[in-house]
């Protein structure tokens, strides 16, 4: 068993080393201040103190580490367990010194108080920390009033890192004097000190830092052992006399400075949980503590992974998503659903306002109303047609190149989106998006349906509503003609709906909008599948509802209908309403006998197939022939009798 | 057991609607969107009895052991996720008491007779209940729920009371009055706000009740208040999700004074974490380890408040006033259902689109959670009433001068009243008893026009 500590004389930047830098000395007053008061009120119990950041085995080779050599420390969950045990024993024998845990709670604040006054003058450099949790705490940190230096330089403070801390060069340190692990770094310090900091290593992004770390970690592996400190931030930032922090510490610090819990509660259990002997501050019935340290665990992740590894366990929202969770995030979101991106929102899956038929669902497409509505406009503007062709060409035009913008940052999104899967599952959209950015005034293609319908539902074309909304997108309000497109046109056009003016198919002047609905439309079946492959447990709860995944009719219905958009100003569907207003017949409902009833029974527990079948089961009757299962209903059943 | 067997067949056409069959953890008892879970009965198909509904009436009569001796069954006329209710004949009427017939007694107002007269009218008139059967495969605790809350509310005004319930084995029967009452979907395009004053006060009066008992109704929606335009009145049916305020209840932030909701938030997880990398795209945990949020969400999709798809644990009556809110939002924009609500996430987004992100982000908060969306068809400020029912009725263009058109006079009245009841902070929202005394509904009946006008719709 390797102690950290390691003798002064080999210290860098002790006292009496030969390496002591200059630097140091300007810092070292900053420094022991700070120490000091750490240890004063922070005070963290050695094997705190040194806990140790796990390190992959490519970083502890860079490192020249041998790792699990010999003692093998416990990890933070142990020690958390350990001392949530020595905390809760503290607490039973604190409970009733009401003053004894007040005054703990007193000092926890008074570590709160004193590190928001401090905060302000840190200025943290992090390294060897992934982007988020670097994006992340760094966040917090300015919150409260640190700074985040990307470069290493002589104003940062702090130095944050999951990589093993060097042994503290400060004599004056008391804390973590002889602690497991982090062995050989200390013999690392013995030589090769430079005096200057390594320009490679100021010229370097944070960013950049890990991967020159690595590199550099390679070289050094061939180098003596001894010199492979040199230009090691960790070292330079001892050197300069700066604290080098543990990720995980900084973590554990912001936590207890923003008590998520509550105001009043003492901070941080993590942090109390450790210090548990001299903080043992537990109210009464803070058993909730372990609890409350696994759900952090639940959605952090293990407090003592490898914070160098991004977590896997996340999954990020990158199309249009809701998601709707808990502030505190001590239960699962409430609602998390994620829709695939589109070109045009109307597009979108998700729930909004549509043209619909008088009386009906505002949010549900309306098939026939559409058909309707766009037979009549056909009708309206076919003469119009020919005329409104030549003023809608420049629009077009732009139109088409902005919608080429749209479908290619729309692939863009997608492309990247590698876990989600969610890219449409046709190639034609995007391939359409594609071509259309190659040559935006081409001609509409005419391409074979690659996905049967369905419902055997001919495909429905674009309402004509749809150009009657000022969307900026449509060639400001100019009327166009409809038409009906041949069924076999897919989304290979969208987004040339507004170039289809200049040179429509059958020369028919303005089927932009058309071509523009059927986009939607097959941008809308191109999605479906997406909601379900989205990689989490919530899927069953979007499965089951979500998009075309409905009950069976509702599917087709919708399957089947034109999305449209949001309200607009200017909606004309007066003769339509006026015409179709009339009674809604009641429906009968036709039943077939041999229909199977499936369902849940309360009283089995347990699901059926069928209602009939189930109900002559021989738990179920068993149930219904208790007379105990019916005792309270009974009582009532007694007082309302008929009288 | 082939006896049993046939027994048992309770319907031809057992609708179960699940919104959310795989969120188990859930007391979730979601029932059927409107148009489908017909808990609506017609008289027009009184007298014409389909083979299936006869076949399932005669397997009903045979199970029920004595059930052909007090009651005749007519036709099938509702279906409901946990029942199904028959119109029947009360062939013994006039041995009981029948102080629940309030249209016996409506009718004697109208004519000379006493009102006490229940007993004494003509012999010869059939009278018809309601039956209503229970599904065997609801529990006797649910049903004894019911049952038990029924029995609280037996005087109260527009409530349906009821005359009595019995139990064979495990088939539970609960009879009710029959009511004379038109479909909603047959009315709800051509009533006037006269109308709907009438409508909402019937409403309200029951709501007034059914709140004073300390009850949450929780599926308020036009199925199950059986109106009848001709007198307007309409009762209130099906208590099978109701239940007494304070059941399951657990702190909500949204009980906290503001100022502590406030305090809590701005400590949040969220706000010193998250809200601090906006530009990060939100991330959640691929396999949750934490439990889930559990809140009572029963009721229909469509007509759920805000606060029950959030999962508020301390909901109150107020969720009645929203679906009540939703039927004017119906009836003003003369669509039906307005809502559609796939499921909740659906649903939170359909109201999402009306009152936009920023309300629902502070509606979130209130109830300690953190609405996230990038979804591009909401707009942060939502939209406002008069602009979706000018929208949702076909005035949204503008007029021959170019004005764009606004709702007017009384229209105006009631889409003022539509905000209150559809208030997404549940304490914020009108009770029934303020309902009641707000002026739209206060004003109702005042207007001679009114009765006219229910009159035509009648006769059409």
């Amino acid at each position: 068993m390797t102690t950290r500590r390691v003798p002064l004389a080999n210290v860098p930047n002790a006292t009496n080393s030969p390496f002591r830098a200059v630097a140091a000395a300007a810092t070292k007053r900053q420094r022991s201040y700070a120490s000091d008061q750490r240890e004063l009120t922070y005070g963290q119990p050695p094997p705190a103190k040194k806990q140790m950041v796990e390190v992959d085995d490519a970083e502890s080779r860079r490192n020249g580490l041998v790792r699990k050599s010999g003692y093998i420390p416990p990890n933070a969950f142990q020690r958390r367990l350990e001392a949530v045990r020595d905390t809760k024993a503290h607490a039973k024998s604190l409970e009733k010194t009401q003053r004894a845990t007040s005054e703990n709670l007193e000092t926890i604040r008074q570590w709160q108080k004193h590190y928001r006054k401090m905060f302000p003058q840190f200025v943290f450099y992090f390294e060897s920390i992934t982007d988020d949790v670097r994006g992340r705490v760094s966040r917090q940190a300015q919150l409260l009033g640190a700074r985040e230096e990307k470069f290493f330089s002589k104003a940062v403070t702090h130095v944050v890192t999951t990589r093993p801390i060097p042994p503290e060069i400060d004599t004056s340190s008391s804390v973590g004097a002889s602690t497991p692990s982090s062995n050989v770094t200390g013999s690392h310090g013995i030589h090769g000190q430079s005096r200057t900091i390594n320009p490679s290593v100021l010229d370097r992004s944070a960013e950049s830092q890990n991967q020159a770390q690595q590199l550099k970690g390679r070289f050094t592996f061939e180098a003596p052992l001894h010199k492979s400190n040199n230009g090691d931030i960790l070292y330079k930032a001892r050197e300069m006399g700066m604290k080098i922090w543990s990720a995980e510490k900084l973590q554990r610090m912001l936590n207890t400075m923003f008590n998520a819990d509550t105001g009043e509660q003492p901070p941080d259990v993590s942090n109390t949980r450790r210090h548990g002997a001299a903080l043992a501050q537990l109210k009464a019935g803070r058993e909730a503590d372990l609890q409350q340290m696994l759900q952090n665990e639940k959605v952090n992740g293990p407090a003592d992974r490898d914070l160098t590894v991004a977590t896997q366990e996340m999954v990020q929202l990158r199309g249009y998503y809701i998601y709707i969770h808990d502030m505190d995030e001590k239960t699962r979101p409430v609602m998390v659903r994620e829709y695939p991106k589109t070109a045009t929102k109307e597009e979108g899956k998700w729930p909004q306002f549509r043209v619909t038929g008088p009386g009906k669902c505002p949010f549900l497409e309306d098939a026939s109303h559409l058909k309707r509505v766009q037979e009549e406009q056909q009708k309206a503007k076919a003469e119009k047609a020919s005329t409104a062709a030549p003023r809608t060409r420049a629009a077009a035009a732009l139109e088409a190149a902005k919608d080429n913008v749209s479908v290619i940052s729309e692939k863009q999104v997608l492309g990247e989106n590698n876990n989600l899967a969610k890219r449409p599952t046709s190639a034609a959209g995007q391939a359409g998006g594609v071509q259309n950015a190659s040559k935006p005034l081409d001609p509409p293609k005419l391409i074979p349906t690659k996905r049967g319908n369905p419902d055997g539902m001919p495909p429905l074309f674009g309402s004509a509503q749809a150009s009657i909304r000022a969307l900026p997108r449509f060639a400001g309000g100019e009327p166009v003609a409809s038409g009906i497109q041949p069924s076999n046109i897919t989304s290979a056009i969208r987004s040339q709906m507004i170039s289809s003016t200049a040179a429509a198919p059958g020369a028919r002047a303005g089927t932009s909008k058309e071509v523009h609905q059927l986009k939607r439309k097959v941008l809308e079946k191109n999605s479906a599948p997406s909601a379900n492959s989205m990689p989490s447990s919530y899927m069953n709860d979007v499965r089951a509802a979500i998009n075309d995944c409905g009950p069976p009719q509702r599917a087709a219905k919708r399957k089947a209908q034109e999305t449209l958009a949001n309200i607009h100003e200017d909606m004309t569907l007066s003769e339509e309403e006026k015409n179709t207003r009339k009674i809604i017949a009641v429906r009968r409902k036709k039943t077939s006998e041999k229909e199977l009833k499936p369902g849940y029974c309360e009283n089995c527990r347990e699901k059926f197939n069928d209602f009939d079948e189930h109900i002559t089961s021989r738990k179920h009757r068993k149930f219904a022939l208790t007379p105990d299962n019916w005792r309270d209903l009974d009582d009532l059943l007694s007082h309302l009798v008929r009288r | 057991m082939a006896k049993v067997r046939t027994l048992r067949q309770p319907t031809e056409q057992l609708i179960i609607h699940n919104d959310d069959p795989q969120d188990e953890e859930t007391m979730d008892e979601s029932r059927g969107p409107l148009e489908e879970s017909g808990r609506t009965m017609s008289d027009s198909s009184d007298e014409e009895v389909e083979d299936c509904v006869a076949e399932d009436m005669a397997r009903f009569e045979e199970s029920f052991k004595g059930i052909n001796s007090r009651y005749r069954l007519i036709n099938r006329i509702g279906e409901g996720t946990f029942s199904t209710v028959y119109k029947a004949e009360d062939l013994l009427y006039h041995k009981y008491k029948n102080d629940w017939d309030i249209e016996e007694q409506e009718d004697s107002k109208w004519s000379p007779p006493p009102k006490k007269g229940a007993c004494s009218t003509t012999k010869g008139k059939p009278r018809y209940v309601a039956i209503k059967k229970i599904y065997v495969t609801s529990s006797p605790i649910r049903i004894f729920n019911e049952l038990e809350l029924l029995h609280d509310l037996k005087s109260s005004d527009s409530v349906c009371p009821l005359i009595t319930a019995f139990r064979h084995q495990d088939q539970v029967i609960a009879v009710l009055p029959y009511f004379q009452h038109r479909d909603f979907r047959e009315y709800f395009r051509d009533m006037t706000i006269s109308d709907m004053r009438l409508y909402f006060r019937s409403l309200f009066i029951a709501l007034r009740s059914v709140h004073a008992h300390g009850i949450l109704h929780r599926d308020i929606k036009p199925t199950n208040f059986l109106y009848n335009p001709q007198h307007a009145r309409g009762v209130l049916v099906d208590f099978g999700l109701a239940e007494r305020e304070g059941t399951d209840w657990h702190l909500c932030a949204c009980q906290l004074p503001s100022s502590e909701r406030r305090y809590k938030i701005e400590h949040s997880v969220y706000a010193t974490t998250l809200a601090s990398a906006p530009s990060q795209p939100p991330s959640y945990p691929k396999t949750d380890q934490r439990s889930s949020r559990r809140a009572n969400r029963a009721g229909t999709r469509g007509f759920r408040a805000p606060e029950v798809l959030l999962k508020c644990t301390a909901q109150n009556t107020s969720i009645d006033m929203w679906s009540a809110g939703v039927i004017l939002l119906t009836l003003l924009s003369r669509r039906f259902p307005f809502f559609h609500s796939a499921d909740d996430i659906d649903a939170l987004l359909e109201i999402t689109n009306i009152f936009g992100k920023k309300k629902m982000r502070e509606i979130s908060l209130l109830h300690g959670q953190v609405f996230e969306t990038n979804i591009p068809s909401y707009t942060e400020q939502g939209h406002g009433f008069e602009k979706i029912i000018l929208w949702c009725t076909n005035r949204s263009g503008r007029d021959e001068q170019g004005r764009k058109n606004q709702l007017v006079g009384e229209e105006k009245e009631a889409a003022l009243f539509l905000e209150r009841l559809l208030e997404c902070e549940p304490s914020r929202r009108i009770t029934a008893e303020e309902a009641l005394r707000h002026p739209f509904v206060a004003r109702a009946g005042e207007e001679g026009e009114g009765d006219e006008e229910m009159v035509d719709l009648v006769s059409s």
